[in-house]
């Protein structure tokens, strides 16, 4: 019996391909693995695949068209030409071009072209095949130009590495240097990024609404692809990271007065390269991924610095309650998700790719242990990205590292990881759960205005210089949600430049609380009795530093918090009202903070002036951006001019009553 | 064919508005330079300020900024006044600050009358704080500058988020320039509450707050509308033009379209569009915008007026920019000669684009102002809520104000001239009885607070804060009553008084050792422009159906005001202790002359309010006396008269109290107290004041909303400030004369002929201005 049943598997396993020929079959071939990568010829540009009939069987093929759906997906004027028209009927090893030409046209707003080619057929077994299709407007400055967003991510990871690598070999006086020309590298692409993105761009303009993608299969088996591209919302959070990368490094002492151990530098371009990768990411295992890899390279340059290992414990413990909850919602939204195409055509049962997620029905999905399947998805996520955003109740983890990471460490993490958890929440929940959205929009509310309120109050109340720019940074991360809790586009935009504004506010004030402690030689504000003579740099730049915590005029964060109230406001009038008495508490704090550190002033310039000179080089960029930004913020904010109104209309089922609302 | 038309405001196009603001911010720009220059040690090594020199050259350069902007706002004043009288406003687009969806926040800024009287007395404020201004210390002098800079961007802005961070920009100046933790609160507080309020008004203009959250209204975002002539009476030729007219208290009104003479220019029309600024419009199925000129291929971007296009039936499709839709304006016939207005509706936030909405109508009745007044938030009405915290955050920036003054030298004016967005918006508070109210009596209860704690508070260290303080309530009162010609007038002597009276304060906040020039320029600045903007106020308010309980608070309010703020010109100094431990105040007499000041207030107040506020049809007492001196003068005129001549009295008989209660002791002992010195004052001003008042209700009878009927209670009431005066002044100066003569009170006839003098001056003033 059982030597049977080994033939009987033998035979199936040899007989299966020939099985597999029996009754029509198709295949889609391309000169090369897929995508079909369109080439440019006069105005069109124009790639070539054949539709071949591989079975035993007439092949019918009854459709071949570019993926629309009922929505858009790709620019316009793309055509699909069959050779001898379809619908057609495929003989066995016959095969037929089809013809893929794309007319961009003058001063397109999609310089680029993802799309898929879609061929019904009379091949059950592989129902609806695709063959993706790409095609890229050449940039001026070759691949280089082509490929910024990847490059941002890669190159402050190779920076990492070749910091490391640096102090592996002895090299440790290269590392500022190295560290500082990633920076100003990543300055540089994200500023190519800038120029080159189209501000009026969005989804109906094809392509998801997204610029300058990178897409290709990243790991086949799990249906995860690198997938990254930028919209108008991720724009200005890169310029922080940008901005905030180089003000760390500028920051960071000299090799000859480090200490020992001190891994700031490999962790904050490591954590770059992590914040980058979250930021542009339109894959959300590639975001969750982004998102470790910005936590956990802080958590270790934590524990690489005396007394650190506290605050790096708590670091650790939030990398692993974010990841625990992102897993649960990535659970969730993949078991609700439907049948994809990769990037190259594959057909997957389930994808990741947020645009794909985003295009879930969650109204009508299986509930979830009785709970909508919508509701336990904002509720995983939105806890996740509060966690991150160091919103009250979880704000905790933000003091811990305020008081134990150097200056560089501490402005990166207050600058940079809060807006992660918010740029999460106006991505991922919008995009992919509007309906959620619109469902916790009070919990996005109440919990950010608690925040404003929480933060205004523990820092009137607090004296170390430390604890109280952390109370001041956990509030302004309040501000985002609130205009975010709107739904309008007056808070989404709100809640972006909230996000920019306040994150550079926050490197700021961490920068500037470093330096007057580094040269009071004490955290307590009332002991500390600054001259403003004795360090007129510290003390210049920690006055906008402390206009901008107030989230006053003329800094960008004042635009931010005035757009979240109005955007806030038709939603939630009441928590709007709040939000703006709570704001005021932040004028009080930062600049009774201020006052106390001077009263009684002593000229005591002494040794720690350099080093607070240095903390205040750092912050010289951020001061600097924070005023511009203020004084003309349309630039940063205008170039999310087309993503917001696709949020806002996503977000609302009002909306198309009143386009461009 | 026009579905929509309505009186909406005429405008100009200029380039030259933000040079006003060019000469504030380098000089702000230097004076921070010199800060950095200062602190990283290139200064003197040692000295704690910079060297006289280049203190010198810095207070000139801030000088200088100021007297600039002032110049250049003159001189578009004078290209204002140029322009026909319906189209004396001007308007710039700078630059897009923000915008989200419909939330467009642009440096856009404008000049009309309110802004240009408002700017020059601000910038002229600036000047004469600079000039006392400790400029060895340049830190000092950048955040004065900011103030300035920030309040004149507040005065000159087309909407109010620009207002508000104008304002912003100068409250949390000024505070740190006072180092006051209480003036940040307090202004941070105000500000949040004009955010709310004014946020509120914008969707509110859009949409309603309703149980289901907001619905946005379903009407187009920009619509074409005909303008219809502003006062034209109703004739005989009418045709099928609009002939009613919706004035801004919603009440209708016959007009006739005017028809102008034909001329080359009318064989087109024309189309103007204010907003969105930097919008552009294609024409029909042009693929190209709409140039200016004309010929030219330079696309026109809003704010544009007058462009020509051929007559006919066309489209204009207006492209507002990235992430908007363009907004579509179909089926417009444009006759020769016709002014298409592109107007813009629902969401703004610019004070003119939201009064131009109440304007608009079909020909069925008004379009928008109905909507509006039913709007609601929750079970109260949205323009209600609107204005409590609008009205609220004008209340706190009074209470920022009170709180600055403990400084050495308080810039407080920016709160005066943050009153102004009550005043802008004030045709929306028309539309609600009850926000009306809200704005009288709110205001109401912050000028009697104020002028209580003026006139009670044992230190003088905050007077000019407090001054503003009370004279913001009498805005918030003025905008209640839909004076704001009257409120205009009343910010403008706040500015220009409490920057005065911060002059002559001295190192400790009192008024100096030495203050009678400047102490008395600033009492009579303060008490003149105050008082004839008061009366103006009164006079609209017994008119306006703000109800007699509005009234009664208002009158007392006004009157508790008045006897505030002549207590404290009276008041710059303790009076010497006497010999039983009393006071110098604490004499029978006066304890009873304030009690006589506020009743005098009361009782001129209440003459004049007579009709409304007694009820009945009959006269007013006073009208009843003087009606034969007056037949063709308004009762309001007379009221506001009255109750500055009555304040007058009372002001007379504190100023003669306190000289014998033993003040005069005290002023004897300082030769700048001397009597010569009110009289020469006092006999100075009148003509002079006049004068002034003359000038300024020159500008003012210009000023958007202020029609004859208050343009002419302001001069009246200006006349009344000018016997004011002379009854103050005049009745010390024969006071103290008297004493100095015999130690006895016979200084009281030539007191009395001096005040009779005044009366007559300022009785024949107001009845030559309403000749």
């Amino acid at each position: 019996m059982r030597s049977w049943l080994v033939l009987a598997a033998f035979l199936l396993v040899l007989l299966a391909p020939a099985l597999a020929m029996a009754g029509p079959r198709i295949a889609l071939r391309a000169g090369s693995a897929g995508p079909l990568m369109l080439v440019q010829r006069g105005e069109a540009w124009v790639g070539e695949f054949e539709i071949a009939s591989t079975g035993d069987a007439p092949l019918a093929v009854s459709r071949v068209s570019v993926r629309q759906d009922d929505d858009v997906r790709v620019p316009p004027r793309v055509e699909v030409a069959v050779e001898g028209g379809a619908p057609l009927s495929l003989a066995p090893g016959e095969a037929r071009k089809v013809t893929v030409t794309w007319t961009p046209g003058p001063d397109p707003r999609a310089r680029q072209l993802l799309a898929h080619v879609v061929v019904t057929s009379s091949d059950e077994s592989a129902g609806e095949v695709a063959m993706g299709v790409s095609a890229r407007l050449p940039s001026p400055l070759g691949p280089l130009g082509e490929h910024p967003l990847t490059l941002a991510i890669l190159a402050p990871l190779a920076g990492a590495l070749l910091v490391s690598g640096l102090r592996a070999c002895g090299r440790a006086r290269l590392e500022r240097s190295v560290a500082i020309g990633v920076g100003a590298l990543h300055l540089a692409l994200v500023g190519w990024s800038y120029h080159t993105i189209r501000p009026e761009m969005g989804r109906l303009d094809g392509n998801e609404g997204l610029q300058l993608v990178d897409r290709v299969v990243w790991i086949r088996p799990l249906a995860v692809e690198w997938y990254v591209g930028a919209d108008g919302r991720a724009l200005p959070l890169l310029l922080l990271v940008s901005a905030v990368l180089l003000a760390a490094v500028l920051a960071h002492p000299p090799p000859g007065a480090q200490r020992r151990r001190d891994e700031t530098l490999p962790a904050v371009l490591a954590s770059a390269a992590g914040a980058t990768a979250a930021l542009v990411a339109c894959d959300l295992v590639l975001f969750v991924v982004g998102l470790l890899l910005a936590l956990a390279p802080v958590a270790a340059g934590l524990a690489s610095v005396p007394g650190g290992r506290a605050a790096a414990r708590r670091m650790g413990a939030l990398g692993a309650g974010v990841l625990a909850l992102l897993v649960g919602f990535v659970a969730v939204a993949y078991r609700a998700s439907e049948r994809a195409f990769l990037v190259d055509g594959t057909v997957v049962a389930r994808s990741f790719a947020l645009p794909e997620l985003a295009r879930i029905d969650w109204l009508h999905r299986a509930p979830i242990a009785g709970a909508p399947p919508a509701a336990v998805a904002f509720t995983l996520a939105f806890l996740a990205f509060a966690a991150l955003a160091a919103a009250l109740p979880f704000h905790p983890w933000l003091v811990g590292v305020h008081v134990a990471a150097p200056a560089p460490l501490g402005a990166w993490t207050a600058a940079v990881i809060p807006r992660l958890g918010l740029y999460g929440m106006v991505r991922v929940l919008v995009d992919v759960l509007p309906e959620g959205t619109r469902w916790g929009s009070v919990a996005l509310a109440g919990m950010g205005v608690l925040t404003v309120a929480s933060g205004g109050l523990a820092a009137l109340a607090e004296r170390d210089v430390h604890r109280t720019s952390a109370y001041l940074t956990s509030a302004l991360a309040g501000v985002a949600m609130l205009g975010l809790s709107g739904l309008t586009p007056q808070g989404i935009a709100g809640a972006t430049l909230a996000g920019l504004g306040g994150g550079l506010a926050a490197a700021a004030t961490t920068l500037a609380a470093h330096a007057v402690a580094e040269h009071a030689g004490t955290r307590d504000l009332d002991a500390m009795r600054l001259s403003v003579r004795a360090a007129p740099l510290v003390a210049s730049l920690g006055a906008i530093a402390v206009v901008a915590s107030a989230a006053l005029p003329p800094t960008a964060a004042f635009w931010g918090a005035l757009t979240s109230v109005v955007g806030a406001l038709p939603r939630h009038p009441v928590w709007a009202l709040l939000g703006a008495a709570s704001m005021a508490l932040l004028p009080v704090s930062a600049f009774g903070a201020a006052l106390r550190a001077t009263s009684g002033a002593e000229d005591r310039g002494g040794a720690n002036v350099p080093a607070s000179e240095r903390a205040a080089l750092g912050l010289l960029p951020i001061a600097l951006l924070l005023v511009a930004l203020g004084a003309w913020p349309a630039p940063v904010v205008g170039t999310a001019a087309g993503a917001v109104r696709d949020a806002a209309v996503r977000l609302s089922p009002v909306e198309p009553l009143r386009p461009g609302m | 064919m026009f579905v929509l038309s309505g009186s909406l405001q005429r405008f100009g196009v200029t380039s030259w508005l933000v040079v006003a603001l060019v000469g504030p911010v380098c000089a702000v720009g230097w004076a921070a330079w010199a800060t950095l220059r200062h602190a990283w040690g290139r200064a003197l090594p040692g000295e704690d300020a910079l060297a006289p020199p280049d203190a010198e050259s810095l207070r000139r350069a801030a000088i200088g900024g100021q007297l600039f902007a002032a110049a250049i706002l003159a001189w578009q004043g004078a290209a204002l006044f140029a322009r026909p009288a319906d189209e004396r406003f001007l308007l710039q687009h700078v630059a897009r600050v923000v915008r989200a969806g419909f939330f467009d926040v642009s440096l856009d800024l404008a000049l009309d009358g309110p802004s240009l009287l408002m700017g020059v007395a601000a910038c002229l404020a600036g000047a004469g704080l600079f000039a006392g201004l400790d400029a060895r210390r340049p830190a000092r002098l950048a955040l004065a500058g900011l103030v300035c800079t920030g309040t004149l961007v507040a005065v000159l802005s087309a909407g109010w988020p620009t207002m508000v961070g104008g304002l912003s920009l100068a409250g949390f100046a000024a505070a740190a320039l006072a180092g006051s933790s209480a003036a940040i609160g307090t202004f941070a507080l105000a500000e949040a509450a004009t955010v709310a309020g004014a946020g509120l008004l914008f969707w509110c203009l859009g949409g309603t707050l309703g149980q289901d959250g907001y619905l946005p209204d379903l009407d187009p975002r920009v619509v074409a509308a005909q303008r219809a002539p502003s006062d034209a009476p109703l004739g005989d030729d009418d045709d099928d033009a609009p002939s009613v007219r919706v004035d801004k208290e919603g009440k209708s009104q016959p007009l006739r379209p005017v028809k102008k003479a034909p001329s080359a220019l009318d064989a087109k029309a024309s189309v103007s569009l204010a907003g969105p600024p930097g919008a552009i419009v294609y024409l029909d199925e042009s693929r190209t915008p709409m140039a200016w000129p004309a010929s030219s291929s330079i696309p026109a971007y809003a704010p544009f007026a007058g462009l020509p296009v051929p007559p006919g039936l066309h489209t204009f499709r207006v492209h507002v920019g990235a992430g908007l839709d363009d907004h579509v304006v179909q089926h417009v016939t444009a006759e020769p000669g016709d002014e298409i207005v592109l107007a813009t509706v629902g969401s703004v936030s610019t004070f003119r684009e939201a009064t131009d909405m109440i304007a608009l109508r079909t020909p069925q009745g008004p379009r928008f102002h109905e909507a509006l007044a039913a709007r609601r938030v929750g079970e109260w009405p949205a323009l209600l809520v609107v204005f409590v915290l609008l009205a609220a955050g004008t209340a706190l920036r009074a209470a920022h104000a009170v709180s600055l003054g403990a400084a050495r030298m308080p810039w407080v004016f920016h709160a005066a001239v943050g009153a102004a967005i009550l005043l802008r918006l004030a045709p929306l508070a028309g539309l609600v009885a009850s926000a009306r109210a809200v704005l009288v009596v709110s205001g109401a209860v912050v000028a009697v607070a104020a002028a209580a704690w003026v006139a009670l508070a044992p230190r003088r260290d905050a007077l000019a804060g407090g001054v503003v303080a009370a004279l913001v309530g009498a805005v918030m009162v003025g905008a209640g009553a839909q004076a704001v010609g009257a409120g205009i007038a009343v910010i403008v002597a706040a500015v220009l008084g409490a920057s005065a009276l911060a002059l002559s304060a001295d190192g400790a906040g009192n008024l100096g050792t030495d203050p009678a020039p400047q102490a008395l320029r600033a009492a009579i600045g303060l008490c003149a422009g105050a008082v004839f903007g008061l009366g103006a106020i009164l006079s609209a308010l017994s008119d306006a159906p703000a109800g007699t309980f509005g009234l009664v608070v208002a009158a007392a309010a006004v009157a508790s005001l008045v006897f505030g703020l002549l207590r404290a010109a009276f008041a710059r100094r303790p009076a010497p202790k006497t010999k039983q431990g009393k006071g110098a105040e604490a004499g029978p007499r006066a304890r009873t002359a304030p009690l006589l000041a506020a009743l005098a207030g009361l009782g001129g107040a209440g003459a004049g309010f007579s009709p409304g506020f007694f009820g009945g049809d009959e006269a007013s007492p006073i009208e009843a006396v003087l009606r034969p001196l007056a037949q063709a003068a308004p009762k309001p005129t007379l009221t506001g008269l009255l109750v500055v001549v009555s304040a007058g009295i009372g002001g007379w008989a504190l100023a003669r109290s306190r000289y014998q209660s033993g003040a005069a002791s005290a002023l004897e002992r300082d030769a700048a107290w001397g009597p010569q010195r009110f009289l020469v004052a006092g006999l100075g001003f009148g003509p002079l004041g006049c004068l002034a008042g003359r000038a300024v209700l020159g500008i003012a009878r210009v000023a958007r909303r202020a029609d004859d009927r208050v343009v002419g209670a302001v001069w009246g009431a200006m006349a009344g400030a000018a016997t004011l005066a002379g009854s103050l002044f005049g009745g010390a100066a024969g006071a103290s004369r008297s004493e100095q003569a015999s130690g006895d009170d016979r200084g009281r006839p030539a007191a009395l002929v001096v005040l009779a003098v005044f009366v007559t001056v300022g009785v024949a003033l107001y009845l030559w201005s309403n000749a």
